[in-house]
């Protein structure tokens, strides 16, 4: 829906030859009458990693929640592995069950030890056998490096270990594609550390992952893409080293400044 | 090349009324079923309603016994007396909201009680002859108040006063001063009844504050045997319902001080009842406050040397009981509603002047009874009050909240 | 160094503070109680508890326990107690049911759900409890329904009327003694297996389900020795029934001597299962102008409630047809053969319209006159209650009516009964006597009670008066809104970022709501709902605004009957303290495994 004497948006499109993943088209969202998002145009492929930064506000937490449609978005497209979102209900389960999203603030589930946790979604939803996703859970809780946790309850774990708790929750459903949330911003110095292991080990593995952070090392590490984001619009793509080097826009240099 | 997208109006249909029309009643084909099915529902109901309350309903018991429902049997040439009673009210409260008008909760409260005694004023200067000056006053009276409050908003310092003086001399008042007299005879308290005793009943909640403010440090008091009285008084107390403290206050307090029971007219026995039940209730709203103050509170006024009793008067109290101010005014409303079991003991309430009126030869007449004409209006009446205040009690919550915070 | 003086010792003024003070209040409870045993003894009333053990007196609707008013004082006082929990269980239950459901409809996305849930929370925490009470039984329950001799069938064989609402209930049958060790056998094993299944649980540090085990060994244990205890060995002994047709009574019983009459000594059996078959009878009933349900209905008839499966063949009639065809007197039945009115034909069209129920003339119904319904066939299976009593229709002879009205007396209603029970006056060789024949039929461990209505009250099955049902309908919706204002604030407390993270996980929103939302919520809103439920049973002392003979009744009665008035409130002050330290125990126990689980 732009205009043709409005400006074009910045276009964040995965290179060409990939296998397309998420495909965002148009994107426009609204709170009530405060515009979030405007004109995002956006491509995932298979096993990139999209490091999304930008001041708070700029509406980057808003675009990944819109990917499993824990916000509405009103005008554009979002297709995730080929489904669209919409209304139906049935597309918006289907695209949850493939996507995994970690939070800023853990949101595990208070009332359920560690491997509960993990197992509930694959039980209910997935209709696994209660032994199969257990054995599920526990090969990848030894994975993000807690082994011996998982008859705890979360709050008798360190933020670290909850976060990382976290990760193997989302990671059990076998997701096709990682949506996290400034998953270390609220963590101590001295743990984010093993989080920030988990993530890279992951990258490396092949998973596709959509990343909104301030950690500017874990892009440079693993980042396929680097995304800017301002006032709700994409204003800089590009590879990490281009954004270490030289960045093209002055707010991109002027929030770079901030945080690096 | 980056440009910036200047913001742009939601698109139609995601903000106004037919967004929130969508989003709160036809957000799906479900929802909108749901809609439909109780909408028609609430609309039948509510139509019913409408055509038997304005058709089909006997309202005129309800009318004609307007005096039985607010002051019972007081002698008819007495009824000055409570309005007198209701007018300074009314105009102690225009006084305290027009001096402090900047307090919202105060003045919607008072806007709401005036609106409500200016109903019947102009009912009673219509219909009520023998009551149609006083019930004037009483009507016009919070006006003067506000007005005098807005004009001198120092009065606000002898409010205190004036409340217990008004307290007082209202009871004085109603009660009658000098037997024999014409205008200060003496009123049979067996006469008193209605709304008029509800409301002299809800003011046991003053006696009971004090009281529950001693309780609630008696039981956070060091000394082990002031703390087991206190305990064991307040969960006693709380532990058996009103209406058997009622029922045992009528029983046993001419026994306990050894009179006739004649001598202690029913009203007084279950005041002292519902006072000491109470603030048994009071005392535990109290020490949750007391145990809301942070110990650096009470350590930081220790250190300025303060004695034990200004720490607790001077720096414990008042925060205690700013944050339980909430809490203070939802007993109100327990209190406000526990009033009307008071026929426990034989008194007439608001309440139970619906029994009396139903049992009258004219109410009998009527196919079914007027019962449930009456059950609604008290309920109406009842509702009107107690709600409000759990309206303040909600607003104070919020303030306080955010004002601690 | 230098000594303090006592008046400045902190600890001195500590100790000194308490001896006055204790003094003090002692001085004062010591006044207070020479006042009372002064006042007790010049007034000469007791101040023991002796009267317990004499004879109370109290008529009680409802009793939970056998029970006669000439039974002592204590026993009276403990099915006050026992109807107390009776209303307060039942009501802790329902209260929570709907309290839950409301609560989550205040959240409803649905804005006229959630408006619909605001009024009904707000009216009702706003209106005292005592109008609700008298609102649910004065103007409600009792002018509303039917009268009991044609009460509403609901579905289920529930029956609703102004006495009460009355559904079929299982009781303990003939078997039911064989049963009962299993069912022990029953409970102790699900005891045990649910402690093992924890242990195995805690050993393998797995969060296993323990319930399923002990809830399979409890159904199954009791299930088969339900189907053992059934097709046993049926247990021999000499039960008759001594039913008299024409008060329509009998008592099953245990025939000791074998005359088939209950002597003395001979123990009444309760909840037998019995079926009574009349050959041929009749029933009378005659028209009345009745006000009911806040309206006036005119030339009603009602018969007592019989019902298609009750009988082979049915009619009803005039008493006195050549009167009633002068008067063109017609039948119009509301509910067929029970319940109807009696008009005239006046528009001629061969069929009832509004209206015709009325007399032009006097402009009120026809009241007076006199039907009789003849039964063929008549057989009806019931089961004998509590004390072994079955009761059917007082049926009359068939033909008796119509000789009774021959007989030129006005009064058929019970004049027909004393008629023929002296065999003395009937002019007719119409009149058949009534054969009546009783048979008791074996049942198993459990017993399916139904309802049916003899003449003017429920038997058989559960039934709960109109006072029981509008203390308890005015309990649970009054305690109802408090739990929902509770369970409202418990789903708020959760925060956003559960909701957000399970529907991530792609869980469903029901998922979400009950795997994740509610049992979060269950713990900020547990605590105070508890507390709801000690007011629900506290508030169950209004009871004397409904008539219903709880605790507080009864005791109030007492007090006034035996002016003991110390000993009874002692005995109040402390039931309520027990009840209210019960609940504070429950309160523990949750804050404790509350704080268990989230550490």
């Amino acid at each position: 829906m732009i205009l043709p004497d409005a400006p074009a948006p910045v276009r964040a499109d995965a290179p060409g030859g990939g296998e397309r993943i998420i495909e965002i088209e148009g994107l426009n969202k609204w709170f009530g009458d405060f515009h979030v998002l405007r004109d995002i145009e956006m491509s995932v492929n298979k096993g990139e990693v999209v490091v999304v930064i930008g001041p708070s506000g700029s509406g980057k937490s808003t675009l990944i929640r819109c990917i499993n449609r824990l916000e509405e978005h009103q005008q554009g497209r979002i297709v995730v592995d080929g489904i669209e979102l919409t209304d139906d209900a049935r597309a918006i389960e289907r695209v949850r069950r493939e996507t995994g999203m970690v939070f800023q603030s853990f949101n595990l589930f208070p009332h359920l030890t560690v491997l509960d946790n993990i197992t509930l979604a694959p039980v209910r939803v997935r209709k696994w056998r209660k032994s199969q996703a257990e054995e599920r859970a526990r090969f990848f809780l030894a994975k993000v490096g807690i082994p011996e946790q998982e008859a705890k309850y979360p709050a008798q774990l360190s933020g670290g270990q909850q976060q990382r708790v976290a990760i193997a929750r989302a990671l059990t459903m076998g997701p096709k594609v990682m949506l996290m949330d400034e998953i270390t911003s609220a963590l101590d110095p001295e743990v984010i550390g093993e989080v920030l292991e988990v993530m890279v080990t992951l990258a490396k593995e092949g998973m596709t992952m959509i990343v909104v952070t301030h950690e500017m090392g874990f892009a440079r590490e693993v980042g396929d893409r680097v995304v800017f984001m301002d006032g709700g619009q994409i204003v800089e793509v590009g590879t990490p080293e281009h954004f270490f080097t030289a960045p093209r826009e002055q707010r991109t240099r002027s929030f770079l400044s901030k945080i690096l | 090349m980056f440009r910036v997208i200047p913001a742009r109006p939601a698109p139609s249909g995601e903000t106004g009324v037919l967004a929130w029309l969508r989003r709160n009643l036809f957000s799906s084909a479900a929802n909108t079923l749901l809609t439909l099915a109780t909408g028609a529902v609430l609309v039948s109901a509510l139509a019913g309603l409408l055509r038997w309350a304005l058709f089909d309903a006997a309202w005129a018991q309800v009318w004609a016994n307007m005096r039985l429902l607010a002051v019972f049997r007081y002698p008819t040439d007495l009824l000055w007396r409570p309005l007198v009673v209701l007018a300074v009210l009314l105009l102690l409260l225009g006084i305290m909201a027009g001096a402090a008008r900047r307090n919202e909760i105060l003045r919607g409260a008072f806007w709401w009680v005036t609106g409500f005694v200016a109903l019947f004023a102009l009912t009673a200067v219509v219909f009520w002859p023998s009551v149609r000056w006083f019930w004037l006053a009483a009507g016009l009276a919070p006006f003067i108040g506000y007005g005098a409050g807005v004009a001198r908003p120092g009065l606000l310092r002898a409010m205190r006063w004036a409340w217990a003086l008004w307290l007082v001399g209202g009871f004085a008042l109603l009660h009658g001063i000098v037997p024999g007299s014409v205008l200060l005879r003496i009123a049979p308290t067996r006469d008193w009844g209605g709304f008029m005793l509800t409301m002299v009943l809800f003011t046991a909640i003053v006696p009971s504050f004090p009281l529950g403010v001693a309780l609630a440090l008696g039981r956070r008091s060091r000394l082990p045997a002031i703390k087991t009285v206190c305990i064991a008084f307040i969960e006693v107390v709380r532990g058996a319902p009103l209406i058997m403290w009622l029922f045992v206050a009528s029983l046993l307090l001419p026994l306990l001080l050894d009179t006739d029971p004649n001598n202690l007219p029913a009203i007084l026995r279950a005041y002292v009842a519902i006072t000491l039940f109470s603030a048994a209730y009071m005392a535990e709203n109290v020490r949750g406050g007391l145990q809301a103050v942070p110990r650096g509170q009470i350590e930081a006024a220790q250190a300025l040397g303060l004695s034990g009793w200004q720490t607790t008067s001077l720096i414990v109290l008042p925060q205690a009981l700013r944050a339980v101010i909430p809490a203070i005014v939802g007993q109100c409303i327990a209190l406000f509603k526990d009033t009307s079991l008071v026929f426990v003991v034989g008194l007439i309430d608001f309440y139970r002047v619906t029994e009396v009126i139903a049992t009258q030869p004219a109410s009998l007449s009527i196919t079914g009874g007027v019962k449930l004409e009456l059950y609604l209006f008290i309920s109406l009446v009842y509702f009107f009050f107690a709600y409000r205040m759990s309206v303040a009690s909600r607003q104070l919550e919020k303030r306080l909240g955010g004002g601690t915070r | 160094m230098e000594r303090i003086p006592f008046w400045r010792n902190v600890k001195t003024i500590g100790v000194l503070a308490q001896v006055v003070f204790v003094m003090v209040l002692l001085a004062g409870v010591a006044i207070l109680f020479s006042n009372v045993t002064s006042a007790l003894s010049r007034a000469n009333l007791p101040a023991d508890f002796g009267w317990l053990g004499s004879r109370a007196g109290i008529p009680i609707a409802e009793t939970p326990i056998p029970y006669t008013t000439n039974d002592p004082y204590w026993r009276a006082l403990l099915i006050g107690l026992l109807n107390t929990l009776r209303v307060a269980l039942v009501g802790v239950v329902l209260a929570s049911v709907i309290g839950v459901a409301v609560g989550v409809m205040r959240l409803a996305p649905n804005f006229l759900i959630r408006t619909i849930a605001t009024i009904y929370v707000e009216l009702l925490r706003n209106v005292p409890l005592a109008v609700q009470i008298v609102f649910w039984y004065t103007a409600v329950l009792l002018p509303s329904p039917p009268r009991i001799n044609n009460p509403v069938e609901l579905p289920g064989g529930v029956l609703l009327s102004n006495v009460g609402l009355a559904f079929p209930f299982l009781y303990p049958g003939d078997r039911f003694a064989a049963w009962w060790p299993w069912l022990v056998t029953a409970v102790l094993a699900a005891l045990v297996g649910g402690i093992w299944r924890a242990r195995v649980a805690r050993a393998a540090e797995l969060p296993l389900r323990v319930w399923p085990v002990p809830v399979a060994l409890l159904l199954g244990i009791a299930a088969v020795g339900y189907a053992v205890a059934a097709f046993g060995q049926p247990e021999k002994s000499a039960l008759a029934v001594d039913f008299d047709v024409e008060r329509g009574r009998g008592t099953v019983f245990v025939d000791l001597d074998g005359d088939g009459r209950r002597g003395a000594g001979e123990r009444a059996v309760p909840f037998a299962s019995t079926v009574v078959r009349v050959e041929l009878a009749e029933l009378t009933t005659s028209t009345q102008n009745l006000s009911e349900s806040r309206r006036m209905v005119p030339s009603t008839f009602r018969f007592p409630l019989i019902r298609d499966r009750d009988v082979a063949e049915v009619e009803v009639g005039f008493v006195d047809a050549d009167a009633a065809e002068q008067a063109g007197y017609r039948l119009h039945f509301e509910h067929f053969p029970s319940r109807g009115v009696v008009y005239v034909d006046h528009d001629g069209d061969g069929a009832f319209s509004r209206g015709e129920e009325i007399d032009p003339v006097t402009g009120v119904g026809y009241s007076g006159v006199e039907l009789v319904m003849t039964l063929r066939g008549f057989e009806r299976a019931i089961v004998a209650d509590r004390d072994g009593q079955i009761r059917t229709p007082s049926f009359r002879p068939a033909g008796s009516a119509l000789a009774a009205d021959d007989g030129g007396g006005d009064t058929v209603g019970r004049g027909v009964g004393v008629f023929s029970s002296f065999g003395a006056a009937a002019t007719e060789a119409e009149i058949e006597p009534l054969r009546a024949e009783v048979d008791l039929r074996a049942s198993g461990p459990l017993v399916l009670s139904r309802v049916h209505v003899p003449v003017s009250s429920y038997e058989g099955g559960m039934r709960l008066t109109v006072n029981y049902l509008a203390l308890l309908f005015a309990l649970v919706i009054y305690t109802s809104a408090f739990i929902a204002e509770n369970v409202r604030g418990g789903i708020l407390a959760v925060d956003k970022g559960q909701r957000e993270a399970a529907l991530a996980l792609g869980l469903s929103s029901g998922q979400v709501f009950s795997l994740v939302v509610f049992p979060q919520a269950l713990r900020v809103m547990l605590p105070p709902t508890i507390s709801q439920f000690l007011n629900l049973t506290k508030n169950s002392s209004l009871a004397p605004l409904a008539a219903y003979g709880e605790l507080f009744v009864i005791a109030t009665i007492t007090a006034n009957q035996t002016g003991a008035s110390v000993p009874v409130a002692l005995l109040l002050i402390v039931s309520y303290l027990l009840i209210s330290m019960v609940f504070a125990l429950v309160l523990n126990v949750v804050n404790a495994r509350i704080k268990l689980v989230e550490r």
